[in-house]
């Protein structure tokens, strides 16, 4: 470890980001250099925050809440999967956060070969991380599922239902396809975040760096997007609006946030339809177009409805349709009217 | 008495290991914030820093069989907030190796002391710089720099000619290149660095 470097290590332990420190700390973690002095040396740090009283406290409440939370699914999770007797060595091929998955073995009565096929589901109101073979990650929505066969490495190919968020490693030679409903995106290796429910003719594509290609899966159009664009396809008219916007807004999700950036109220309920697994009703559905602001934190419903309620000129009403407290099922009825 | 806390650590993490989760709400007590100090230090970004503690323990609740002491305790902890590090910055460079290149050079020609200037700043102005250019022309100068893309690559994925790449990159060099003299700054350094 050479002086200079300790020195930019020193520094941004001490808060100052320097240029140059940054640059040097960045570029010997990312590229995953390891250097015994360095080792060690970060090492001491980590000892010696261990034994300083002075470290201010945190509150991280919130993160063992969701730690809990993760776990608790884990469990009931584990006790699925043996119900549905998966096999160990395709659980292998997944890694943790996944929730449920079925091996579907396609009988070869329409197609020659049997493609072994698999499948992840999000429940509602959650959100997944996800892994696939060839190393690219994202993050699976609320009510969302994934499926690919498992010569996944051979044709880069998934479907999704619903929306996801993915990651995807660099690979010029293969190709990365996202099949859904209504369209097809296809990329070399960026991120970006997909949405298409099969029940919901509209269907956007939203690129948070690199570049990918879009088409209709019946030919109506085809696009290439860059970083910090949205193609949004309403298949019912057949139409496409493509706009700019901020590319982070659309991904809040995965981090357990929900954004709205002046969205019309038709927007705004489609997302919370979605992230809260409730029916909402308009009432009258023509209600003024009032544009809504917001940054929050995925949490109980009527921290949202109360501030919506505040910020807009709207009342809302929450109902259980359920006949008695341990029924369980139909999901609750959100009607909002004007004020 | 004195040795009384480092007893009931060890207490706690046989807990752990048994399964305790008053156990393991108690260690989240004693070592996140430790932990998120540490992590903060390099991210300098809360919320991401908030994401690898919540990975760490996690991976602390999956992996509690294994620990064997109260040094491997802490050394695990460690080891996988360092991981997520590594992945972190990984992700940054790939991101911004690019600009921090450009960076170098535009911090070199302006003689302005990289050790004094704040990183972030920095970047942004490397941004703006590249912001400047067309959009389809920012498109292939990002793709053959950021993305790594080599000209061929370029235009069969954007279904245009390797010419018509190599001149969009030598027009958003040219480009850049004049940018670069309206802040003040000499075409040399820009030409070793667009230079392909």
């Amino acid at each position: 470890m050479t002086t200079s470097k300790k020195k930019d290590f020193e520094n941004i332990f001490e808060g100052k980001r320097s240029f140059s420190s940054v640059s040097s700390v960045t570029d010997y973690l990312g590229k995953q250099k390891k250097e015994q002095e360095t080792e060690d040396y970060q090492q001491n740090q980590w000892h010696h925050i261990l034994s300083d009283n002075s470290v201010p406290a945190a509150d991280l409440k919130h993160i063992l809440y969701k730690v809990k939370y993760d776990i608790l699914f884990e469990k009931n999770q584990k006790q699925r999967k043996l119900l549905i007797g998966i096999s160990a060595a395709a659980a292998s091929l997944l890694l943790p956060l996944i929730l449920i998955f079925t091996l579907n073995y396609q009988a070869g009565l329409r197609t020659q070969n049997t493609n072994k096929l698999v499948e992840l589901h999000c429940p509602e109101g959650t959100r997944t991380k996800f892994t696939l073979p060839d190393g690219s990650s994202g993050w699976l929505a609320g009510g969302s599922s994934i499926a690919y066969n498992l010569d996944f490495n051979q044709a880069r190919s998934v479907s999704v239902n619903g929306e996801a968020f993915f990651d995807v490693r660099r690979d010029p030679k293969n190709e990365f396809t996202v099949e859904m409903n209504d369209i097809t995106v296809r990329v070399l290796g960026t991120q970006f975040n997909v949405l298409n429910y099969n029940d919901d003719p509209i269907s956007e594509v939203v690129v948070l760096s690199g570049l990918v290609q879009v088409a209709g899966n019946e030919k109506q159009f085809q696009e290439q997007l860059s970083s910090n664009k949205k193609l949004q396809f309403q298949s019912e008219e057949n139409k496409i609006v493509l706009s700019n916007v901020d590319a982070s807004n659309y991904t809040a999700w995965k981090k357990g946030r929900l954004v709205f950036s002046n969205e019309n109220l038709e927007e705004v309920c489609r997302k919370i339809k979605r992230y809260y697994n409730i029916e909402v009703e308009l009432n009258p559905k023509d209600i003024d177009n009032q544009l809504f602001r917001a940054d929050i934190e995925i949490g109980p419903i009527d921290d949202l409805l109360n501030y919506m309620s505040l910020a807009l000129p709207i009342k809302y009403e929450l109902i259980n349709q359920n006949q008695n407290k341990t029924e369980k099922g139909k999901p609750q009825r959100l009607i909002i009217s004007k004020k | 008495m004195t040795n009384r806390q480092p007893n009931n650590e060890l207490e706690l993490i046989q807990k752990l290991k048994a399964g305790d989760s008053a156990a393991f709400e108690t260690l989240f007590g004693l070592y996140a914030g430790k932990l998120f100090y540490f992590v903060n230090k390099y991210l300098d970004l809360k919320e991401e820093a908030e994401e690898i503690v919540q990975d760490v323990f996690l991976n602390l609740w999956k992996h509690k069989k294994e620990i064997r002491s109260e040094k491997a305790f802490k050394s695990y902890l460690y080891q996988i907030a360092l991981n997520n590090i590594r992945n972190y910055f990984n992700k940054k460079l790939v991101q911004e190796k690019h600009k921090q290149l450009i960076a170098q050079n535009y911090l070199f020609e302006k003689e302005a002391d990289a050790d004094e200037l704040d990183y972030e700043s920095v970047i942004k102005k490397v941004d703006q710089l590249i912001n400047q250019l067309p959009p389809k022309r920012k498109e292939i100068f990002l793709l053959s720099r950021k993305e790594g893309l080599d000209i061929s690559e370029i235009a069969n994925y954007l279904n245009i000619s390797e010419a018509t790449v190599k001149n969009q990159i030598t027009s958003a060099v040219a480009f850049l290149k004049k940018a670069a003299k309206e802040t003040g700054l000499s075409n040399t350094l820009f030409l070793v660095l667009f230079y392909y």
